[in-house]
């Protein structure tokens, strides 16, 4: 059709160390906490009592609302508490705290789910407890009742924030289920076409996707340029089928469902063993790491478990980080808990946090070329500061993916992207912004 | 493990890339080192006398201004250097060093800090000093030297540089292989070798400085230009302070538009208002005058060259 540019963005160190590394499973620990709400939606009620024995993949939460996802049991043991709980993003609520018995014994009523129809699908998925893995954490069962016609499925295997590599080891180890997922997914989904995203840094991956795939013409394989945030949700439609989610869109509004890799090989296996989410792979990494490593590790385990099992540090630790150097948030406690979309828990040293002081904006233009969606992050903090609410609207900051390439790119290391969180909330407080 | 201190929480991004204002200012100073290289071939160690003169004032003056008004020290982000470098390169050799202490007064004091410093000035604080001073020591600033490099002797001109005797009507006795290299050129110390310069461009532009949309489109402009109004555009481009001005004037951050279609327009105004200053004009040099007088509408460019977001809905006007 017409001349199809690719979109800004940044390149950035990748640091995949752990690109290399066998995947590992972390003895089981002596605690697991278990937040009720690990997903994007209505937070779990408490469906356990303290001394109650719990078996790995009971029921321990969930809600009469559609868009929840359940919390199931990590661990077999007892329920020894049930805690006020605070997310890294600030969002509050139970905890269930269960300590381990180490059996690991399973839930005795786990057994495949029996589907006949779009809907038993649709309960199952949600039963499974599955969230995006990618990091946001949405309902998966919620993306798979797209409202209107969607005819494409974009798997999202762009991995594009440094040092994380569950996702590629993951998808190298589960092409068998990554099919089976697709194949469940064209069941109910008028689905035509299918395209996996990969970025050119996991050549490995897009190899083995190619074989495993080459048989097949629905599903095709998308290199992408390394180049943060491919990732994106509206950055990836873009880049692997050239249509643009506008405004006020959501992917199904464009015929397209985008589903992270490591979520639909999960999909998979839980329709053919229904084992619920219980336990997740996540990269542990950073300069305060001593043995970076990828690990298979219980939901819930504390932070503390798993900085042990690499060995401790080998530097001070400064910044504990979950998810990704470029959009995760920092922890302050060593007792915080996996959560099912963390991808990644990183440590950084001094070394890593120094030479962030802000200083004056030199009007270099950098965050303008950055920015995947053209957006004008100087502008927008000038106009957050006047609190200049027109302006603010007018430069469209409410499409801020806050992806963060305008605060990596500022000689002046200004908090752009921050700026654009803040003012985000600022039109939100004084009704500009819905 | 010591794990007493407490863990530093802070808003995402926590990757930033390596680049600061002070290694954007040092780029930019090591773009000006093969003119100043020439500069002191041409001209001699006056030349380097004028450059060291210009840099230490304006240095001083920016760290003296912090300390009267109780702002941070912001001497450090280099880009007084580079003022001092540009405003001595816009000089001519032998102007007298107070008259270029005050032009970086001027520059330092009243343009650039005045107006809150970095990035916040509305004029190139370099072009500013060099008019004022222009229009108040015009004798001084307009004595004209021709470079000897053999003997290192520099000979007073009676009348005007090739670009003088160019916009006047009159015919060059210079070839423009010399023109190009500066060679037996009148002018300002840091404008005459147009090699030393595009070097300095070529830097600039491998390290990502700046990008070329407003070099490019203010000497296609005026090139353009000086030809329609029946003139030689390749001497036009390679005497008077052309190159210097759109490499390294018309660029500044603060005062030139943030998007490429902003840096077009603001291109295409700096060349044609030289053009028409050099050719209409009172004076021989319209560069500073242009950037000028663009500076001043820079904002208004940037508010009619709002980039449109990516999947953005506008409202029909």
């Amino acid at each position: 059709m017409s001349f199809k540019k690719s979109l800004s963005g940044i390149k950035v160190r990748h640091c995949k160390n752990t690109a290399g590394a066998t995947v590992e499973i972390l003895p089981v620990p002596d605690i697991v906490v278990l937040p009720m709400q690990q997903h994007m939606g209505t937070p779990c009620d408490v469906k356990v009592s303290v001394g109650d024995e719990v078996k790995v993949g009971q029921i321990v939460g969930d809600s009469a609302s559609f868009v929840s996802a359940p919390i199931h049991a990590s661990v077999s043991g007892k329920v020894i508490r049930i805690e006020d709980y605070v997310s890294p993003m600030g969002i509050a609520s139970k905890a269930v705290v269960i300590e381990s018995d180490k059996k690991q014994e399973r839930d005795p009523n786990i057994a495949p789910p029996v589907i006949n129809g779009y809907n038993d699908f649709l309960k199952a998925v949600r039963a499974s407890g599955l969230v995006g893995l990618g990091g946001a954490g949405f309902p998966t069962h919620v993306k798979l009742k797209p409202r209107g016609r969607v005819d494409t499925l974009v798997i999202n295997a762009a991995e594009c924030e440094p040092y994380i590599t569950s996702d590629h080891h993951i998808a190298m180890m589960e092409l068998d289920f990554l099919h089976s997922g697709i194949t469940e997914i064209k069941k109910y989904l008028d689905i035509s076409r299918v395209i996996v995203g990969v970025e050119d840094n996991k050549p490995d991956l897009i190899t083995a996707l190619e074989d495993y795939f080459s048989y097949n013409d629905s599903v095709t394989v998308k290199k992408l340029r390394s180049k943060y945030p491919q990732g994106a949700e509206k950055v990836l439609v873009y880049e692997t089928t050239g249509r643009i989610i506008a405004e006020g869109m959501l992917p199904a509004d464009v015929g397209v469902v985008v589903m992270n890799i490591n979520s639909i090989c999960f999909m998979a296996r839980y329709l053919q063993n229904g084992v619920p989410l219980v336990k997740r792979t996540l990269t542990i990494d950073g300069g305060a790491i001593a043995n970076p490593k990828v690990v298979t590790v219980p939901l819930g385990t504390p932070y503390k478990d798993l900085f042990d099992f690499c060995g401790g540090f080998k530097s001070e630790p400064r910044k504990i980080i979950m998810g990704g150097p470029m959009m995760g948030i920092t922890v302050y406690d060593f007792n915080s808990p996996v959560l099912k979309n963390n991808n990644a828990v990183l440590v950084f040293d001094q070394a890593q946090i120094d030479g962030f002081e802000e200083s004056a904006c030199i009007r270099c233009g950098r965050c303008v070329r950055a920015c995947p969606f053209n957006l004008m992050p100087a502008a927008l903090e000038k106009a957050r500061i006047a609190e200049d609410l027109d302006e603010l609207r007018n430069l469209k900051v409410n499409l801020c993916m806050e992806c963060g390439c305008c605060s990596y790119v500022c000689p002046a290391k200004r908090n752009l992207v921050t700026s654009n969180k803040m003012a985000k909330k600022l039109l939100r407080e004084k009704g500009g912004l819905k | 493990m010591d794990t007493k201190k407490l863990m530093v929480i802070a808003p995402s991004p926590h990757f930033r890339d390596k680049v600061t204002t002070t290694s954007v200012m040092r780029d930019v100073v090591i773009a000006l080192l093969p003119a100043l290289y020439a500069s002191a071939y041409h001209f001699g160690t006056r030349a380097l006398l004028l450059a060291a003169v210009c840099v230490i004032s304006c240095v001083l003056f920016e760290a003296l201004y912090n300390i009267v008004v109780g702002r941070k020290q912001t001497i450090g982000d280099l880009s007084a250097v580079v003022t001092g470098l540009l405003l001595a390169f816009n000089l001519p050799p032998m102007i007298p060093i107070y008259i270029a202490v005050v032009g970086c007064f001027v520059a330092i004091v009243i343009a650039k800090q005045l107006f809150g410093g970095i990035g916040q000035n509305f004029a190139n604080p370099a072009i500013l000093g060099r008019v004022v001073l222009l229009v108040s020591y015009s004798q001084a600033m307009t004595t004209w030297y021709i470079p000897h490099p053999a003997g290192r002797v520099v000979e007073l001109v009676s009348g005007a540089t090739p670009l003088g005797t160019l916009t006047s009507g009159g015919t060059l006795n210079l070839s423009y292989a010399d023109m190009f290299l500066g060679i037996g050129k009148g002018g300002c110390i840091g404008e005459g070798c147009g090699l030393a310069i595009i070097i300095g461009f070529a830097y600039l532009l491998i390290r990502r400085i700046i990008t070329p949309t407003i070099p490019v489109a203010f000497v296609a402009t005026s090139m353009f230009f000086s030809l329609v109004l029946g003139q030689d555009p390749i001497a036009h481009l390679l005497t008077g302070g052309l190159l210097l001005g759109a490499v390294f004037m018309a660029t500044d951050y603060s005062t030139s538009p943030v998007t490429e279609k902003g840096k077009l327009i603001f291109g295409i105004g700096c060349g044609f208002l030289t053009v028409i200053i050099r050719i209409f004009g009172s004076y021989p040099e319209g560069v500073s005058f242009a950037i000028l007088l663009m500076n001043i509408v820079a904002p208004h460019i940037d508010r009619l060259t709002k980039t449109k977001a990516f999947g953005g809905v506008y409202d029909e006007k």
